[in-house]
């Protein structure tokens, strides 16, 4: 009796840590989703001169990093790519800080200075995709 | 680059090397500058004491900001001798001669702490570039005694002019150019091959407003003094890889 009783809870422990690292990953897709739109909404945003939609994206692609920074990065890096976590964690705080700048450069009217956010936002994002698969762009 | 513009670019890092302080201005290279003086400033410690080259750590990453406020650059004593004249290319295919190290041992070098690929550097925060002492291990390369940028695994040989040995970068890291007084104190004065300034102040304005207060302080030139302190004591987190 003890020893099924010990199988039942080792394999109920199991399982609910698989459940819960398959929504963490299914919560990191969902965000990583989240801020592909938010990009793309800034630039079509930017395209139409909406300043409003511009905020409101980049509000949103600050939102949809959060979970990101705070949660431990190998839990969600590919293997062999896990050591990179602190990388990937800088990647997602240089790109609030941008998204940030942007609604301020947004506000002050400075159009160039938005554009560079922008410009450095995507860059953040193909810089951490280009080291965590492995395929550099020069 | 013809062969009378590349002696002519060597003969001055040449120059540079044997006496920083004399020269003023900028130089130019066929297509573009390779060489520019900056104010001469003395290094200093937390106490505002000016640091001895005999009294470096060996294989210690020192951080000073130079030549401009926001622009870190470290500062190593490798422990043994560099190697001489070494050629180096922009990666607009510009050549150039790196002299040596300085000091007693010809072994004190400077280098601008701006990755030459995608501009990572040292903040208070973090620091992704730094030197790797000997026996050390890296992602990026199997050597050690080099400076490594661990955002994109470049690597470069700190005692050839931090010339690029592995990964993506595709030139040396800036030099900065130091002399040591006959009172055995360091002064920097002017910064050797391909900066990356005006990328990174372009890029990191945001990050300027953090740490200097604003682009505008952060690209001020420094004068008189510069606090130089070790890597351990200007970031709160060393990320080597």
């Amino acid at each position: 009796m003890k020893k099924i009783i010990t199988t039942v809870l080792a394999l109920l422990l199991t399982s609910s840590l698989y459940a819960g690292d398959k929504t963490q990953q299914a919560k990191l897709s969902s965000d990583m989703r989240a801020m592909l739109e938010s990009v793309v909404d800034i630039q079509r945003a930017g395209f139409y001169n909406n300043k409003k939609g511009i905020k409101d994206a980049a509000k949103n692609l600050i939102g949809s990093l959060d979970s990101l920074i705070k949660t431990d990065a190998s839990t969600y890096l590919p293997e062999g790519k896990a050591n990179a976590g602190k990388f990937a964690h800088k990647r997602q705080r240089m790109i609030k800080m941008y998204a940030q700048d942007l609604i301020a450069a947004i506000d002050a009217g400075d159009i160039d200075e938005s554009i560079e956010d922008y410009n450095q936002i995507v860059k953040q994002c193909t810089s951490c995709h280009s080291r965590i698969r492995n395929r550099m762009w020069k | 680059m013809d062969r009378r513009n590349f002696l002519k670019i060597a003969s001055v890092g040449a120059a540079i090397a044997v006496a920083p302080s004399s020269i003023t201005g900028k130089l130019y290279a066929s297509e573009g500058a390779l060489f520019e003086a900056y104010e001469k400033v003395q290094l200093v410690d937390a106490d505002g004491n000016p640091i001895k080259a005999s009294t470096l750590k060996k294989e210690t990453n020192y951080v000073f900001n130079y030549p401009f406020v926001g622009t870190p650059a470290l500062l190593i004593d490798l422990g043994e001798k560099t190697a001489q004249d070494v050629t180096l290319r922009s990666e607009d295919g510009e050549e150039y001669l790196w002299k040596s190290g300085i000091g007693a041992d010809k072994s004190i070098v400077a280098y601008s702490a701006i990755c030459s690929h995608q501009l990572a550097h040292p903040t208070p925060d973090d620091s992704f570039l730094q030197y790797l002492p000997r026996g050390g291990k890296t992602m990026a390369c199997g050597q050690s005694g080099v400076v490594v940028c661990s955002s994109h695994l470049s690597a470069f040989d700190a005692k050839r002019g931090c010339k690029e040995i592995a990964g993506p970068a595709e030139q040396a890291l800036a030099s900065i150019i130091i002399e040591i007084d006959k009172d055995d104190t360091i002064w920097a004065s002017a910064v050797l091959g391909p900066d990356k300034f005006h990328s990174y102040f372009k890029a990191y304005k945001p990050e300027m407003k953090k740490f200097y207060g604003g682009k505008r302080k952060a690209k001020k030139r420094v004068k008189g003094d510069v606090l130089t302190v070790t890597l351990n004591e200007y970031t709160k987190d060393i990320i080597q890889y």
